[in-house]
């Protein structure tokens, strides 16, 4: 029997599903993408999960929500305490913000049928370049002229400098990219790898009777393979603020 | 629902438990669940309004894996829970214990001075007793430094008064005694004295020889 | 001779030991608030009827299901709409 493969990458096309056509200007359109309604959803789950959070329980017990928002707080205070030297508290709130928006789109992505927004380069790239605008014009503010600084590395011989300043404000640079490389990336290898393995899975027990017998085999390795994208999903929204915090520090206690 | 030889399980009991699982109340709703749950399940697929494809096996996966998972982490996120509810209760009655005390103690500070009216009463009532026994013993005190002063100035009049006598006395002593100086200086009393001397004398004589 | 002002008694009053009207008000202010009687446990009358009892069932028994719930929610969701995107068309085909 002929099969062919879907594309594993289908999973990742926008689709519009509404769109408003603004007659104004030609090219104007305000469409509502999958894209879209998995952010929305992701909105309206973090705002319905904070206020349900703080509805106390009963009297004399608190609500399970809450408390377990508030150690998530704390881990991530803990976070940026160990990695940002000075006057890293103010930034809690944004690093808790990624935080939660990154998980939350990383775990609705693992749920079957539904669409990974962090899967898209456009979305990861529009944050980590975000986060390294907003980090550069922190150390502007902050240092002035002095911020540039952190191109030359402390104990550069003098004719080293201009390779030098070229090099780190390359890496400098780079780290907008690879920041959201890095989540985009994670994102998609898993679910692709998860699409391979299930459309391989899917004819191998609908081919014959051996797979319908056996066909609990593949469905167990992908159970396994689920378990280390829950995995994945939470350590690259962790690895975010993790990184984010490191450059913010860069920036505010240059070297 | 048969029991394997290794499981002691009771079935009726393990029927109990899939029962318990289900929503709703009476035995009735629960089976009309059952019976709606199935239904909606068969009309699904039968009218393939639930489509078979690879993605079903990713679903199967995804279940498998949600529900141990579920199971697992329900029982050690409880405790932690409980763990942490504890400390914050703890925490809270502290609170209120030590809130308690301190409105005991303020209770116990205010019933101290609960007869503060009668006091500050009996506090004025005796200022002014003071104030009346200052007053007498400032008048006595007056009266008796008057009579004082009187006494002084009369004694020392009296002194003047005795010591002005003294001196008259001296004065008329001392003139008798000039005068009778002057007197006993002077050549006729002499004679006269004489005189007198020598017809006393001549008087006893003769008195003798009579 | 003792002056006037010794003669009158040292000033007392509750005031100085509570800590003066202000702070007794503020402790009467703060008793008058506190829920009185019994426990009483009941769906907050603020909430909609349909979220009360979502919430006397699932939130204050501090249980996990919501989180199951959620992912009820958005799976279903997202099988509609990947129903109406490309599912139906793979009807009456066991295979692509």
């Amino acid at each position: 029997m002929l099969c062919i493969l879907n594309n594993p990458l289908e999973q990742f096309e926008i689709i519009k599903l509404l769109g408003i056509d603004a007659p104004l200007l030609p090219l104007i359109e305000l469409p509502l993408t999958n894209l879209g309604l998995y952010l929305l959803i992701v909105l309206g789950v973090v705002i319905s999960g904070l206020v349900i959070s703080f509805i106390p329980a009963r009297i004399g017990r608190d609500n399970s929500w809450l408390v377990t928002l508030e150690s998530i707080y704390g881990f991530l205070v803990n976070l940026v305490d160990s990695q940002v030297a000075i006057a890293g508290h103010i930034y809690i709130p944004a690093i808790i913000a990624l935080f939660s928006f990154i998980l939350l789109c990383n775990l609705f992505g693992l749920i079957p049928y539904s669409y990974t927004v962090t899967a898209q380069f456009a979305l990861t790239l529009g944050l980590s370049f975000t986060v390294l605008l907003g980090v550069t014009i922190l150390g502007l503010q902050r240092h002035g002229v002095h911020f540039f600084s952190i191109l030359v590395p402390a104990g550069t011989p003098l004719v080293l400098v201009p390779l030098l300043v070229v090099i780190e404000a390359i890496s400098y640079l780079a780290r907008a990219i690879s920041l959201g490389v890095r989540l985009s990336a994670n994102m998609i290898s898993g679910h692709v790898l998860l699409k391979i393995i299930s459309t391989f899975s899917w004819q191998f027990i609908t081919g014959s009777i051996l797979g319908v017998i056996l066909g609990f085999l593949p469905v167990l390795f992908l159970t396994a393979l689920y378990a280390l994208e829950l995995g994945v999903a939470i350590l690259q929204a962790y690895v975010f603020v993790l990184l984010t915090a490191s450059y913010l520090n860069d920036v505010l206690s240059l070297h | 629902m048969v029991p394997s030889n290794n499981q002691h399980t009771d079935p009726k009991q393990k029927a109990h438990s899939i029962i318990d699982s289900l929503p709703g109340n009476s035995l009735l709703t629960k089976t009309g669940y059952i019976t709606v749950g199935t239904g909606l399940v068969a009309l699904t697929i039968s009218k393939e309004l639930y489509v078979f494809n690879e993605e079903t096996v990713v679903l199967l996966a995804f279940i498998g894996l949600i529900i141990p998972l579920y199971r697992v982490l329900r029982k050690p996120f409880n405790e932690w829970f409980e763990e942490q509810q504890k400390r914050v209760n703890s925490v809270l009655d502290q609170a209120q214990e030590d809130h308690k005390t301190a409105v005991k103690d303020r209770i116990n500070n205010i019933g101290q001075v609960g007869d503060i009216v009668d006091i500050t009463k009996a506090l004025f009532e005796m200022s002014k007793e003071t104030a009346k026994l200052d007053a007498e013993a400032f008048e006595l005190k007056q009266k008796a430094t008057v009579a004082a002063e009187i006494k002084a100035v009369l004694d020392s009049w009296v002194r003047y008064e005795a010591s002005l006598r003294e001196r008259e006395q001296k004065d008329l002593a001392n003139y008798v005694i000039e005068r009778v100086m002057t007197q006993l200086r002077d050549e006729k009393t002499q004679q006269e004295i004489l005189n007198q001397s020598i017809q006393d004398v001549e008087r006893i004589v003769n008195s003798k020889t009579a | 001779m003792s002056s006037t002002k010794s003669l009158i008694p040292p000033k007392l009053s509750v005031s100085g030991i509570t800590g003066g009207a202000a702070a007794f008000a503020q402790l009467c202010d703060l008793y008058s608030k506190l829920p009185k009687g019994p426990l009483v446990e009941s769906i907050p009358p603020t909430m909609p009827r349909l979220f009360g009892r979502y919430w006397y069932r699932y939130i204050r028994t501090s249980s996990p299901a919501p989180l199951l719930h959620i992912i009820l929610g958005v799976g279903l969701m997202s099988y509609a709409i990947d129903y109406e995107l490309h599912l139906k068309h793979h009807k009456n085909r066991p295979h692509h």
